[in-house]
Formats: structure tokens, sequence, C-alpha cells
């Protein structure tokens, strides 16, 4: 009769498509909106941070994980993951970051965010996060010094919760909350505002890229959602006890990384809770951590401390959360 | 298809790869010349030989039965002679014996059998047929008939389900019956439902078999018979999940369906209960789909429960050279084989024939912690997790693996190729093994 021989294993014999690089590559699509605003707005400041992040990102990849002596070397190094941890941490970077802020970034982004954990999957931090937070206490002045976009000259700037946070509500109270929403500089008294890290200026952009990868079901709109709506409540609470005190929480909404973070880092898989319950804790914290830092703690900003206190309370969420069964 | 009814909790849209045999008519297998019949095809008490090498047997008559309350007989699809019984290995590393037989091609038929009768409409005559006609579920899980169609009588069922929901991608032996034999398969419904007493009967079918919802519906005239289209969703007919979408009664954790009122039987075993009550035909024969890209010719067959699959592939003109998976069921939670020489069984509702191209292997990688598995698996379960404790055997922690379905969803859906449906059932042995030996030691 035949010659076949038969394999013999376990089902399902059939798999989804969807693989780490497809997952990578569309998140990376879903970044391509803000990162081709942060051009629009930078230009070719923003294009070489860019660049050179996601190449050293990717060349310390590749060196890790020779060192960790990783099968299938190549097809690893290149699922992606590299290139969406540099990119998002170049979106998270001034426009004036110099070659070698890229290099540490990325270097770092690798090393301890990533590769001393086991690599992928084993990480408990958000790697891009853990290098951003490296660099600002490592080089406070490089990673504050913001400029203002679509401006020939370098001309720094305060962002709009760093004007907040140093002169008070009343300073924002009559800012253009559209053109920022849009990712658009304003002006007050004159002077300009709304600079920042070149991938959070544009909350239109980010949401564009944060629908399409909940349209191809990669992320859930559980973490976003309950992310913003914490901030918005959390700050609209205070800004309704004492508007002079506390600025609107509209303008919370549309400033700093909040979006950027929420849609892009607060859903990453391997840093965030397995379970739905799990998640909404997650992003719960998440909005009430941001909320607090930006209204009582020192720094401007707290989305980037928010979510690396949450990685670190991950494990015990998903500790003591379980899905619900099916008859049960 | 917006406003269909469908399950509760995850599921997968995997290819359905049903055209490859969705026309062909149900073609009758000649009887082969030798027969391989296992004495044990169902769940309960194993059963034992009642013949001996050496032996006439007639067609239909019994040649292995069992003890106990839950347990099935088996008859011989051929009348001849008993050349051998011995021990084989079956998919999934069972073992069991099988009854050769040497067809002598005389067709002498045990008396009495195959002709129509008249019944009194006992109910008590209908199990005890249904029961002597070896009739198990033939969706796959093997359960006697008789048992489910007798609920305890604390818990009275009002509805009976038949599941034509056939989710399960490639196959197509239940939508050929519901298309070929749609007059016959509602008159078994509605037999069913007089002799158990019940009110209300549905057949669910799943959207992708709309020309069977119609055929079915233009032919009923029993009012008690609805015939109901489910989403396209694997596993739709998964029994808990089927219930849940055709009557929004959910079955609680590890019970059976006669707690909500509800006996589900399949279309195949429908049929199988209406020959055996109006023509004295045990369950020997079974409608079963063979495809995939490895087999020559795809086609729906008529196939004598114990004609061995080398046969079943000769009749469909052979295998292609690719063919490297042979497939007892369907590709989501069929067992794959390598002995061409095992029979069909009461359960098989196809055979795959699958090549290298239709089954992309790829690496296992580390879990990426993507929750796809949790936000897929129909039961609510967490499958990475039950997946890591299962492996490191921490018992403590792994009570829920018993409610897996062993449906497949999350090895499915995995971005990261990781055996999860594979690991939880392993575990799911290995754990009730571990019950019984706490028990033992209490």
């Amino acid at each position: 009769m035949t010659e076949n021989k038969f394999i013999v294993r376990a089902a399902p014999f059939l798999r989804t498509k969807e693989s780490t690089k497809s997952i990578m590559w569309a998140v990376i699509i879903a970044l391509l909106p803000t990162a081709l605003w942060s051009i629009y707005l930078y230009k070719f400041r923003a294009v070489s941070v860019i660049l050179l992040t996601i190449i050293f990102t990717e060349i310390f990849e590749i060196i890790f994980l020779k060192i960790r002596g990783k099968k299938n070397l190549w097809d690893t190094a290149f699922d992606g993951s590299a290139i969406v941890t540099g990119l998002l941490l170049a979106l998270n970077l001034p426009s004036t970051s110099p070659w070698w802020l890229c290099a540490a970034g990325g270097f770092i982004a690798m090393l301890l965010g990533k590769h001393v954990y086991g690599g992928l999957g084993n990480n408990p931090f958000n790697p891009a996060l853990v290098a951003r937070v490296f660099l600002l206490l490592s080089f406070p002045t490089i990673m504050t010094t913001w400029t203002v976009g679509l401006s020939a000259d370098v001309v720094s700037a305060a962002t709009p919760l760093g004007m907040f946070s140093t002169e008070g509500a009343a300073a924002v109270s009559n800012m253009n909350l559209w053109r920022l929403f849009i990712g658009l500089p304003v002006t007050v008294n004159g002077l300009p505002v709304g600079g920042g890290s070149i991938g959070e200026i544009s909350e239109l952009a980010i949401l564009a890229g944060g629908l399409l990868l909940m349209a191809r079901k990669i992320i859930s709109p559980v973490i976003p959602i309950i992310y913003i709506a914490t901030v918005f409540i959390f700050t609209g609470i205070f800004h309704l006890i004492n508007p002079e005190m506390y600025a609107s929480p509209f303008f919370f909404m549309v400033t700093g990384g909040l979006f950027l973070g929420a849609f892009f880092m607060a859903t990453d898989y391997v840093t965030t809770p397995l379970t739905v319950t799990g998640k909404m804790i997650f992003a719960g914290g998440c909005g009430l951590i941001t909320a607090l830092i930006r209204l009582f703690g020192a720094y401007p900003e707290g989305v980037s401390f928010a979510i690396l206190i949450m990685n670190a309370l991950t494990p015990t969420i998903d500790k003591y959360t379980n899905t619900r069964k099916f008859g049960g | 298809m917006a406003g269909l009814k469908g399950f509760k909790k995850g599921g997968i849209h995997p290819p359905d790869k049903k055209d490859m045999t969705k026309d062909k008519a149900i073609e009758r297998m000649p009887l082969p010349d030798t027969v391989r019949i296992p004495v044990n095809q169902h769940i309960g008490a194993p059963c034992k030989p009642v013949v001996e090498t050496e032996d006439t047997v007639l067609r239909n008559q019994v040649v292995a039965k069992g003890e106990g309350g839950l347990t099935s007989v088996v008859h011989s699809p051929v009348s001849g002679e008993v050349i051998s019984i011995d021990t084989v290995t079956f998919p999934g590393k069972v073992k069991g014996s099988v009854i050769t037989v040497k067809n002598d091609k005389q067709m002498n038929l045990l008396e009495g059998s195959e002709k129509e009768r008249e019944l009194t409409g006992d109910f008590n005559e209908f199990l005890k047929i249904i029961e002597e006609a070896g009739i198990i579920g033939m969706g796959g899980a093997g359960f006697p008939a008789y048992c489910k169609l007798n609920p305890p009588e604390e818990k009275p069922c009002d509805t009976f389900i038949v599941n034509g929901a056939e989710c399960e991608p490639y196959l197509n032996a239940d939508y050929r019956i519901m298309i070929e034999q749609s007059d016959k398969l509602l008159a078994s419904v509605s037999y069913i439902l007089d002799a158990a007493g019940m009110k209300r009967g549905i057949i669910g079918i799943e959207a992708n078999k709309m020309d069977a919802v119609e055929k079915l519906r233009s032919l009923n005239t029993d009012s008690r018979i609805e015939i109901a289209a489910v989403k396209t969703k694997y596993p739709q007919g998964a029994e808990k999940q089927l219930i849940y979408a055709l009557t929004r009664r959910t079955v609680p954790i590890r019970k059976l369906p006669f707690e909500v009122g509800v006996i589900v039987h399949n279309v195949g075993t429908c049929m199988a209960i209406y020959d055996a009550v109006k023509f004295n035909k045990p369950l020997t024969e079974r409608v079963v789909t063979v495809s995939g890209m490895g087999i020559v010719e795809p086609k729906n067959l008529l196939v004598s429960i114990g004609t061995t699959v080398s046969d079943v592939i000769d009749f469909c003109r052979g295998l292609t050279e690719d063919a490297v998976y042979a497939i007892n069921g369907g590709p989501m939670m069929g067992k794959a084989f390598d002995n061409l020489e095992l029979p069909v069984t009461k359960t098989t509702s196809g055979l795959l024939f699958l090549t290298e191209m239709e089954v992309q292997e790829e690496d296992e990688d580390d879990c990426i912690r993507c929750s796809k598995c949790l936000d897929v698996c129909p039961m609510g379960l967490n499958p990475t997790y039950l997946m890591d404790v299962s492996k490191k055997r921490r018992y403590e922690d792994m009570d829920d693996v018993l409610d897996c379905i062993e449906c497949g969803s999350c090895t499915y859906i995995c971005p990261v190729n990781r055996d999860l449906a594979a690991s939880i059932i392993k575990g799911k042995g290995k754990y009730t093994k571990y019950l019984k030996r706490s028990k033992k030691n209490d």
C-alpha cells in the first residue's frame, strides 16, 4: 500500500497564523501615525531619534540573545519585539536627545528591561519604560528639556503639565485643549507651550493607532478605557472641589503621556495581568497613581512611574484574581 | 448573521475547510472482506468478547458485552467466521481487544433483525431496544444512549436537543444526513419526544449550514420541534455550549445536562435510535467524512463499524505522497494515529488525512502572556496557568483542569504555539489519579 509515515501527536491540528511577529508588526504599524506626527512636528530631529533608538535597541537585542545562546537567533531577533521597544522608547524621548542617549536607552531596555530576566515573556517591567526612567533619573536635564514642534529653531518650552506643576491651574486654564488633543503647539501669554516627548504630543494620532489595535483584537479596550477614565474621574473630583487649584480633567486627558501609556504601554502583554478583572485593577491603579503624581507629586508627570509600579504588582494581581468559569 | 444565538464565553473561528466534501452525497461503502470490531467503543464499564475464534457469527449478532449499569453491547456488521481476537493500541495509546471477523458475503441475518415492527410506546421497552442496539453518543464522547435518555426521576427533562452543530472543520457527516435524510431525522425526533415524554425538541445547526436549516424547517410538521440556527463559532457543538445557545440554560460546572432539564443527542445517534426502534437494526454502521488534502478522493461514506482505515483509504483511491497526518475525528479534537489497520468505530465522525501544508508546524516559544487563551476558553478557564501547574504537577492548584472540555481553542489561538490543551489534558489524567490516591489514603 502506501509508504506514508504518519506523525502522532496531540490535537489540535489547526493553529491561527497570528504569531509574536504578526502581533509586534501590528503594534509597529499602529504606532506609525504617532511616529509620523512627531516627524511632522520635529522634522529631522525626530527621524534621527526614532531611527537611532530602534537601531541601537535591535543591536543590543542581537548581542544579548547571542550571549544567552538563544536558538533560532535571527528569527527571535527580528520577531519585532525589539523594534517595538525601540520605537516606544524613542517616542518617550525629547526631540533634542543626542545619539548616545538613544544608545544608552537601547542598552538599558534590552539588558535591565528584558534579557536579565530571560527575554521576552519573562520580564516583569516594560523594557521601554525601564529605560526611560533610567534615563530620566540619570540625565534629568536632557530628559526634561523640551522644545516646541513646527519651529525652525530649537526653542525651549514648558510642557503643559510642567506649567501646571510650577505655575498652578490658573496658568493653564485658557489653553486650547482641542489643539493639544490634535497635537499642535499652543501659546500662553505669547509664549509657546506644548513640548514633550516626541510621541506624546498628539492624542489623536495615538488614539487612531490604539483603535487599530483594538479592531485587530490585539489589545482589549479594558485597560485604556479604565486607565484614562480613572485619571479623568480622579482629577475631575479635585477640579470640582477646587477649580482654582486643580486644572480641568479634560486638560489632564490631552496632556503628557497618558494616551501613549494607556494604549501602548499599559497594554503590554508580558507585564500586565492575564485576567480581565486583573486588567481592570491594573488599569485603575495606573490611573490613580498617575493622577496622584500629577496633582500632588514632585514630578509633573507620573505615567511611567504608575505603569512600572503596577507592573511590579502584576504577579500579585494575577495570584488573587481568577477567571469566571462557565457554569461555576 | 447578527442576532444568532451563541454560547456565552470565548470561542474561535478556525477556517471551516468543509468545501472538500460539502456537496458529496453519502456513498455506501461495500462491506469489506474482514472487519475488525473493537470490543470497547463507549464510556463506561468495559465489555468482553462473547464469541470465540472459529465461531460463526450472523450479521447483527452480539459479539461483545459488558456488565453493570453503564455499558454498551457490540454487534457484528457481517456474517462469517471469527478468525482472531487480539489486543491493539488505539489512538491516544489506549489498548483494547479487537474481534476480527471474516466476511462470508452471505449476509446471514440474525433472526428477526432488520424487520419493521410495531411498538407499544412503552418507555422501558424503548430504552431496552436502544440498549440492546448498542447505541452510544456518536458525536465523539461515546456515552451509552439509553443512560442519557433515562435521567434520574427527580430531574425530569422537558427539552430534547439534537446536536447538528458540527463545528469541527472538515466534517460534513451530520450535515449530509440532515440534507439527505431530513424526513427520517424529523421522524426520529418526534418519536423520541413521544417515547421519552418530552415537551419540545430543538435541532441546533450552525449558521454555515443554512440550507439544512431551511430544508428541515420546510419539511417539519411537528409543532413541538424547532429548527434553530446558531452562531458559527467553535466549539458550538460542545454540549454545554449548545445547551446555553439554544435554551439560555447554564449547566452547572461538573454536572450533566439533565440538571437543567435537557437531553442532547447527536444527529447520527438520533438516526441510529430510529433504525433500532423502527427496524430492529443495531448500530453497525455510521457516516464518516473522509477528507483532507492527503486523500485522493474525499468522500462522505456510510461505513460498517470495524472497517479498517486502509480499506477506507483504498475506497477513496489512496493517499497522496505528502499525507503526514492520519486523524480519527476532526482537526480540533481528533486523535492522530499511524496504524492504518485500526478500524472505524461508533464514534469515528471523520477520518482526515492532512498534509504538512495544512498543518503548519512551528516551534514552541515562551508564553508572552497575551491572555488570548483566557479570552477564547469556552469554559472560562485560565489555560496558560493550568498548563504551567499541570507541567509542575502542582496538584493543589490544579483543580480547574477537571473543567476543561478539551476543545483545543487555547492551543489554536496561542501565538507562540504552546501545547496548552495537550498539557492540560495530561494534567487532568494525573490530577484524577492523584485524587484517587488521596481518597484511598484518607
